[in-house]
């Protein structure tokens, strides 16, 4: 936390030469570029730049979809996560992704945002110990529950109602559900894949206020389909076209001063 | 545009006709059941063995047998048929091997029950030497009523949304801990569903039972004890014209422990689905 925010020295990530095919069709093609820690980087272009396939080559859930081969390396704090040896359940772990659609579990608040760190719990202890420990892990749990409820802006508003279902809640307030799910993994990386695209503006500000907030603990990339977003939110950006990285540099210069023509088109609203 | 009206209208008409004269054979049928049947029951029918061959006394060994096999039948069939389903939805790609196997289950849900019953003889009766008894009776059941569980359970999987897959693999659960935890929790309507169906087929089957269970009077005292369920005694009875009263006294409680069985079901699907906060 005590990086310069100009100079990052070691990359949270390090993207080199990544590419992505899903059968014959390559969509994305040798994009390399560095995340740096406790900053967010939004990710623009138009629709079918490949903005997604790229978030999603950074927890490994392409290789979900047949027929999906990924090429070049993806560096998490220096450690390849396409080695062999890397398992994408723990790599998971440490990287969270809020989808673009608010995506509550069927079932309650409560339980929305205790689903992984349960699932974490149960792998780690057997059962005896879980046990013994229920008591003193059940209020472990609560407060996480209600300090991830917190940073994601939710708290004050489902605190009354934390046993009734997720999908009871507005689109807003579900997906900052969705954000604080994330959020209780206790991740290192988010990835944010058009948080916003079904919410209204007051829903996507507090978003945005809770983005800004968590940037100071977390490392975070926002895909977004709305230019004016990255320009508010990002620290940095970087403009996909056509399945490649055209540009990347901090946001105010790729807004203002761009050094290539189509993010100039790009930003100042000629297409996309 | 009246032309247009009065077509809206004629569908309207046919399809609720449709309806109606389902409804009308389903409430027919059911009537004339309960109608007959309903003054033969009574406690002491319920309760008591049958005397002379079934002309007088009760139907006790039959509902218990009935539901016995019933229930050993689904014990077996169900983690057979929801495993093959959870293999078949999540954990293989769409091939040539999938297609054969639905192909399989779909030819062997058409096929005539009484089948069933000459291979249970002759498998589980005479070759595993079981006997008539609960046991064969039960797991010749469960084959027949599995290419049914396998069908809805799959069906039922494979509606669950994908991206509840993905939310739950994003946040590091395995894909076995994402089908216990949100998969087969919302598949489960659907697979009661399949439950429902088969506990009926089962409960209502005639002839593979006669085969492979018999059909002693006795009430069965363990897994290798012969009995006759409520639908062998009904067809016994009036086959054999022992007693018209009394088949229509059985037809009767069969009729009202399938209901019954159903309504529980789904008493119980309603509590789950509650206490999950839906």
């Amino acid at each position: 936390m005590t990086l310069p925010a100009t100079a990052p020295s070691v990359p949270k990530v390090a993207v080199r030469d990544l590419s992505v095919s899903f059968g014959r069709e390559t969509v994305l093609r040798g994009v390399s570029l560095d995340v740096a820690a406790n900053r967010i980087l939004g990710v623009i272009g138009p629709a079918g730049s490949a903005k997604t396939t790229f978030l999603r080559a950074l927890d490994r859930m392409n290789e979900l979809e047949p027929g999906c081969r990924t090429e070049g390396r993806v560096l998490l704090d220096g450690a390849d996560i396409y080695h062999p040896s890397c398992d994408p359940v723990a790599l998971r772990k440490r990287v969270g992704m809020v989808f673009a659609m608010p995506m509550p579990l069927p079932m309650s608040v409560y339980d929305n945002v205790a689903y992984g760190p349960r699932l974490a719990a149960s792998r780690r202890a057997n059962r005896e110990a879980a046990r013994d420990l229920s008591r003193k892990a059940k209020a472990e749990l609560d407060e996480l529950v209600e300090s991830s409820l917190r940073s994601a802006f939710l708290w004050d508003e489902v605190k009354d109602r934390l046993g009734s279902s997720g999908f009871k809640l507005s689109g807003g307030q579900q997906q900052r559900l969705c954000l604080a799910r994330t959020l209780a993994m206790r991740p290192e990386l988010i990835l944010l894949d058009e948080p916003c695209s079904g919410l209204d503006p007051v829903s996507t500000a507090r978003i945005e206020e809770a983005l800004a907030v968590l940037k100071a603990r977390y490392t975070i990339l926002l895909v977004t389909n709305n230019t004016k977003q990255a320009a508010r939110a990002a620290d940095d950006t970087a403009f996909f076209l056509m399945g490649e990285l055209v540009e990347i540099g901090p946001t105010g210069k790729v807004f203002m001063n761009p050094s290539d023509r189509r993010t100039e088109d790009y930003v100042t609203g000629r297409f996309g | 545009m009246n032309g247009r009206r009065i077509g809206q209208r004629a569908a309207v008409a046919v399809l609720g006709c449709a309806t109606l004269l389902t409804l009308a054979v389903v409430a027919f049928v059911i009537g004339f059941v309960l109608e007959k049947g309903l003054p033969q029951l009574s406690l002491e029918f319920l309760l008591s063995k049958p005397r002379n061959m079934g002309k007088e006394g009760g139907i006790l060994p039959a509902i218990v047998g009935t539901l016995l096999l019933s229930s050993m039948a689904i014990a077996v069939a169900l983690p057979l048929g929801v495993g093959t389903a959870v293999y078949l939805a999540e954990y293989t790609r769409e091939s040539r091997f999938t297609r054969a196997l639905r192909f399989g289950t779909d030819c062997l849900a058409g096929i005539p029950s009484i089948i069933f019953g000459l291979f249970g003889y002759i498998f589980f009766v005479t070759t595993l030497r079981m006997g008539w008894s609960l046991l064969a009776g039960a797991l010749t059941l469960a084959i027949m009523v599995l290419p049914t569980l396998i069908r809805t359970s799959e069906e039922a999987i494979r509606s669950v949304p994908r991206s509840w897959r993905e939310v739950s693999l994003s946040v590091g659960a395995t894909r076995w801990e994402t089908v216990l935890k949100v998969v087969l929790p919302s598949a489960l309507p659907g697979i009661v569903t399949g439950v429902m169906l088969s506990f009926g087929r089962s409960i209502g089957e005639t002839a593979a039972v006669i085969f492979t269970a018999g059909s002693s009077f006795r009430l069965p005292r363990g897994g290798f004890d012969s009995v006759r369920t409520m639908a062998v005694h009904f067809y016994i009875l009036a086959r054999e014209g022992i007693s018209t009263e009394k088949a229509y006294g059985t037809a009767a409680a069969l009729v009202l422990s399938v209901l019954a069985v159903n309504a529980l079901t789904y008493g119980l699907m309603h509590r789950f689905i509650a206490r999950r906060g839906r």
